[in-house]
């Protein structure tokens, strides 16, 4: 074929030459030689199709063609299963780790919102009219043990030698210069 | 650090000429090298030159005409006297227009503390006292204003622990005074006691005890050595050493463990303090 292809090749090729206006040569291409070129289209695709896969698995697997499925199989299932599986797990697993610290954020946020009451205390502190304020406050903290616990902590690090207990007792030794 | 206080006491001509004209100055910077009552390991005059020259009394008169009559009423004074510059953070034991030693001190603070309908004024006195009385090792017992401060420095309630009147914690224990110490008994019985050395915080409440228990006697806080000049204020020692040159005081002039050591052992139980 590629013998009785080749003259007719050179016949188009040195007619392309021969014949000035673009116009004609396409029309002479496509009437005179559409069939084979089809064929010839045709075979490239899947030939290029074909190597296309082929040279993609060849990039990921260099060293041998033999290999090369495998290469593919094993480089598809990680993939799947890293990216896809591993992924979503990760995923998950951060969302957990995140809505854990969420759900123990939100469990202090009942501390926390006892914390705006510690801020409001510290208000309270500048001012004599604190006294008053602190008074209600702590009262409120009496009732609500780990209130005093978490308070009395963000207490200790304002103050040097202060330790918490989980009894709700601070430690603090009585000190002039307090 | 090389700093010790029981430093002879060289005083500087120009301000001793201020103050004794030229007789009066040869004096003074005679009697400069001279020291009553030295305490065994005083280092001499090697400690006072390592020392900046230190100032010397009634070098500035208060402005205030009150405080400045006392500075002129410490100055004109014969004898040996304690002279407290309040302003100047500094105390001179005085013999005559000598000065035996001086040392650096901390004053009051000159904040007022209100509650309940009280108030404390945490400045030091001006005007002229009298030595009381000395004592070694003494011991605090901390003032209701103690908790008052403590209590609106952290934001805490104040609540009076009295004998034979159990407080009751949120955790249903509760607090009682048994005989000196104070104690929470918990719900399964179990007594623990309250170091005495420790204040009575539980939640956000800090409990008063009750004078007698340790809580209320405490050991260290005036360091080694007080000497009590009468409504409470003390010249007296610290662990806050680092407070020393400061207005940091509820009212007591502290001093040096080392400079309190030393008036304890020279100064009389008697002797007049000017503080101006």
């Amino acid at each position: 074929m590629l013998n009785r292809m080749l003259p007719l090749a050179v016949v188009l090729t040195a007619a392309s030459l021969a014949v000035a206006p673009a116009s004609a040569q396409t029309t002479g291409t496509g009437s005179t030689a559409t069939g084979q070129t089809m064929q010839q289209d045709t075979t490239p695709r899947q030939t290029t199709t074909g190597q296309t896969t082929t040279q993609g698995q060849t990039t990921q697997g260099h060293e041998g063609h033999q290999m090369q499925n495998q290469t593919m199989q094993q480089d598809t299932t990680p993939r799947q299963t890293t990216t896809q599986g591993q992924n979503p797990v990760p995923t998950q697993t951060m969302q957990g780790q995140e809505g854990q610290p969420v759900q123990q954020v939100q469990g202090q946020t009942t501390t926390g919102q006892q914390n705006l009451t510690s801020t409001q205390t510290t208000t309270g502190t500048e001012g004599t009219l604190g006294n008053q304020t602190t008074g209600t406050q702590a009262t409120t903290g009496n009732q609500n043990m780990a209130t005093q616990g978490t308070t009395g902590t963000q207490m200790d690090q304002s103050r040097a030698g202060m330790t918490d207990t989980d009894a709700g007792r601070t430690r603090m030794r009585v000190s002039k210069d307090t | 650090m090389q700093n010790h206080p029981l430093r002879n006491v060289r005083v500087p001509a120009t301000a001793a000429l201020l103050l004794l004209g030229a007789a009066g100055a040869a004096q003074a910077q005679g009697s400069g090298t001279r020291l009553l009552g030295v305490p065994v390991g005083y280092a001499g005059d090697s400690a006072a030159a390592a020392e900046p020259e230190a100032p010397a009394p009634f070098a500035r008169v208060p402005e205030d005409a009150a405080r400045a009559r006392v500075a002129e009423a410490a100055r004109r004074a014969g004898g040996r006297r304690l002279v407290v510059s309040l302003q100047e953070r500094r105390l001179w034991w005085m013999d005559g227009d000598s000065v035996l030693h001086t040392a650096p001190a901390a004053v009051g603070k000159g904040t007022r503390l209100e509650h309940g309908g009280r108030t404390w004024d945490f400045s030091t006195p001006y005007g002229v006292r009298t030595v009381r009385a000395k004592a070694e090792n003494p011991v605090w017992v901390p003032p209701e204003w103690h908790y008052v401060e403590l209590a609106q420095d952290s934001a805490y309630a104040l609540a009076h622990l009295q004998r034979g009147k159990p407080a009751r914690l949120a955790d249903g224990s509760r607090l009682e005074v048994r005989g000196d110490r104070i104690v929470q008994v918990h719900r399964d019985g179990r007594v623990e006691e309250i170091p005495g050395d420790e204040e009575v915080i539980f939640g956000r409440t800090l409990y008063v005890p009750p004078l007698g228990t340790a809580n209320r006697r405490i050991e260290g806080e005036l360091g080694s050595y007080k000497l009590e000049l009468g409504d409470g204020y003390m010249l007296h020692g610290t662990p806050h050493q680092d407070s020393i040159g400061r207005a940091a005081t509820h009212g007591c002039i502290r001093l040096r463990d080392e400079d309190v050591e030393y008036l304890y052992r020279n100064v009389p139980v008697g002797a007049r303090v000017y503080l101006y």
